[in-house]
């Protein structure tokens, strides 16, 4: 079930104080130090351990030329396998936890996620379809894309032909109800599947991974997630407009369906990108934005670039964890889960008490 | 239209035989008035008679179904959604969802018909919106939380957010609906200075009261909306009589409080 507009309503009134402009800037600190020191950690932890003395001389050897005391071995494991996979991580999860703030903000409600829109859907079945049909991974990934792009599309054209009373529930209804149609054709496609090679395959892409990616998957979707970014950081400022009534809004002067149809393109493009580059990884998208918002406030200036750390960083983490604790990988979209479903019950646990 | 040289300056909002409603619904039509700046025009009338309906078509955000409004000697139909807001200054009915900004930043959204696209609010826009709050004697508020304050201290940010604007016409519905007595007053009484300041202000109120509280002088006026659509204007003491109240709102006579005339 969604989560009803008036409790949302009623759950935003109590959130904490926003937080001084010494404090904001203290948060920040701590973010970006945490952020590097994960990078650190996610560099040197793995299958092959690499110390921070070979990270440093590897890292002098590559951009300033001279000479290292680490194997070469150490060299490919550092360069082509664990950069491109950190960078991936790094990215999707940026990805996630910015286009999940810009859809919580959109509907005026914290606890909605990108998968709202049945863009993790839509671009499931792409994928998924994509497998069934033997297709290289190269059109896999552009129909996992396309499938997440058609969904919101048609998701936003249904909901806009619907006169509803409230756009934005009908918005909300209609994203369900296309979502599981989708979900019903993912699951058509897994049960027709070949169940020795194919359905392997979905299974583990449905599951999401990181561990396949090369340097020419990320310059496929970096781009695009890059260039969305961007504008919703150009728009910073203005997507707070979007938290008033649409009268409200349009009484400033403010073009609300331009600027929410600016802000849905560049969120589910990001989201489509990071779904075709690593398979579906749930929660991220709602916990990250709904966190960030409690520690900093909803002025989406300070919350956006915050997210966009704490999401990539959280990212980073959850598959440096996933490659190095047991013999086998943890799916990212397994762990993500495990981990966000408690702590979102304990971030509406925390919303509530503080709303009596 | 034909340019006419006005002797006097051009009322501050007018309308001239405007007719309002939605494709398959008129609600009223022939609403001719004009406000000169710096007066004040109440709208009464029950429920579902048309006043946000009205209010939305002064403010653009619904097309007239004829007739037209002027701002000015302007055409409400020739200007951009921001020159609207830049002129008029919209307070909604009770505020309440908002995520959690603070007051300062509520306030500084009304800058956004000064800005580009790409903008956030610069040191000129943190002045404006400070002054704003100034002049309603909330400086104290700016790093407040908005959703924190009470229902009238919520209301006097909206109306400083729509001083930010730098509107000159204050366009409020139903400002005290749901505060109590002690807001209400609050409310009304920064009304009042903002009207001596030279301020046009219009609102909507369901208290015969507001009105002759801030409807009193030559050239402040009253309307009412009839749930069949009849609008009439008129000085506040002529069109708010028992006999006229009675009609507007379905009621005995006797039932009127004697402020009423």
């Amino acid at each position: 079930m969604p989560p009803s507009e008036t409790s949302a309503r009623s759950s935003n009134q109590t959130a904490l104080m926003p937080p001084s402009r010494s404090n904001i800037t203290a948060i920040y600190l701590i973010a970006i130090l945490v952020s590097l020191g994960m990078l650190l950690v996610s560099f040197t932890v793995g299958r092959f351990p690499i110390s921070l003395t070979e990270l440093f001389s590897l890292i002098a050897a590559k951009f300033f030329g001279g000479s290292t005391s680490a194997s070469a071995n150490a060299g490919v494991v550092l360069f082509d396998i664990r950069a491109p996979r950190i960078a991936a991580a790094f990215t999707v999860g940026a990805a996630l936890a910015a286009a999940g703030a810009a859809y919580q903000n959109l509907f005026r409600n914290p606890l909605v996620s990108p998968d709202l829109l049945g863009v993790s859907s839509g671009a499931a079945l792409g994928a998924v379809l994509g497998i069934f049909l033997g297709a290289p991974a190269m059109v896999i990934q552009a129909m996992a894309f396309g499938g997440g792009l058609t969904a919101v599309a048609a998701i936003y054209l249904i909901g806009d032909r619907i006169r509803g009373h409230d756009p934005l529930l009908t918005l909300v209804l209609t994203g369900i109800v296309v979502g599981s149609l989708l979900g019903a054709g993912v699951a058509l496609t897994k049960y027709l599947a070949d169940p020795y090679n194919q359905l392997p395959a979905i299974t583990y892409w449905l599951l999401g991974s990181f561990a396949a990616i090369s340097n020419r998957d990320l310059a496929l979707a970096l781009p695009v997630i890059l260039i969305s970014m961007v504008t919703l950081l150009l728009l910073r400022w203005r997507i707070n407009l979007l938290a008033l009534a649409e009268d409200d809004a349009r009484a400033l002067g403010l073009n609300v369906q331009r600027l929410r149809l600016v802000v849905i393109i560049a969120a589910t493009l990001m989201t489509a990108a990071a779904v075709a580059l690593c398979g579906i990884v749930g929660w991220v998208g709602l916990v990250i934005p709904h966190a960030v918002r409690l520690l900093i406030g909803a002025e989406f200036s300070r919350l956006l670039p915050l997210a966009v750390i704490v999401g990539g960083t959280f990212m980073v983490a959850v598959d440096t964890i996933g490659r190095s604790v047991a013999q086998i990988e943890i799916p990212p979209g397994v762990l993500t889960t495990a981990i966000g479903t408690p702590v979102f019950i304990w971030l509406m646990a925390v919303t509530f008490r503080r709303q009596q | 239209m034909t340019p006419v040289m006005p002797l006097v300056a051009p009322a501050a909002l007018s309308a001239q035989a405007l007719a309002i409603g939605y494709p398959r619904r008129l609600l009223a039509e022939d609403i001719t008035f004009a406000i000169q700046q710096g007066h004040a025009l109440a709208v009464l009338g029950p429920n579902g008679s048309g006043k946000t309906t009205l209010f939305r078509t002064l403010l653009g955000l619904l097309p007239a179904r004829a007739g037209n409004v002027s701002l000015g000697d302007r055409t409400l139909s020739n200007m951009s959604p921001p020159e609207i807001a830049r002129h008029i200054a919209y307070v909604p009915q009770s505020t309440t969802g908002f995520f959690n900004f603070n007051v300062i930043e509520v306030v500084e959204m009304a800058r956004a018909p000064h800005l580009a696209w790409f903008a956030s609010p610069g040191p000129h826009d943190r002045d404006v919106a400070m002054r704003a709050l100034a002049t309603l004697n909330l400086t104290t508020f700016a790093d407040r939380e908005f959703a924190e304050l009470s229902g009238g201290e919520r209301q006097l940010v909206m109306i400083a957010r729509a001083l930010a604007s730098e509107a000159k016409i204050l366009l409020l519905d139903e400002p005290v609906a749901n505060l109590d007595f002690g807001n209400r007053l609050m409310v009304f009484d920064a009304l009042m200075r903002l009207k001596q300041d030279g301020m046009t202000i219009i609102f909507s109120t369901h208290d015969p009261a507001h009105a002759f509280q801030l409807c009193n002088a030559t050239n402040d006026q009253t309307m009412t909306i009839s749930r069949a659509g009849d609008v009439i204007i008129g000085s506040t003491a002529t069109m708010l009589t028992k006999p006229a109240l009675a009609a507007l709102y379905g009621v005995d006579e006797r039932a009127i409080p004697d402020y009423v005339n």
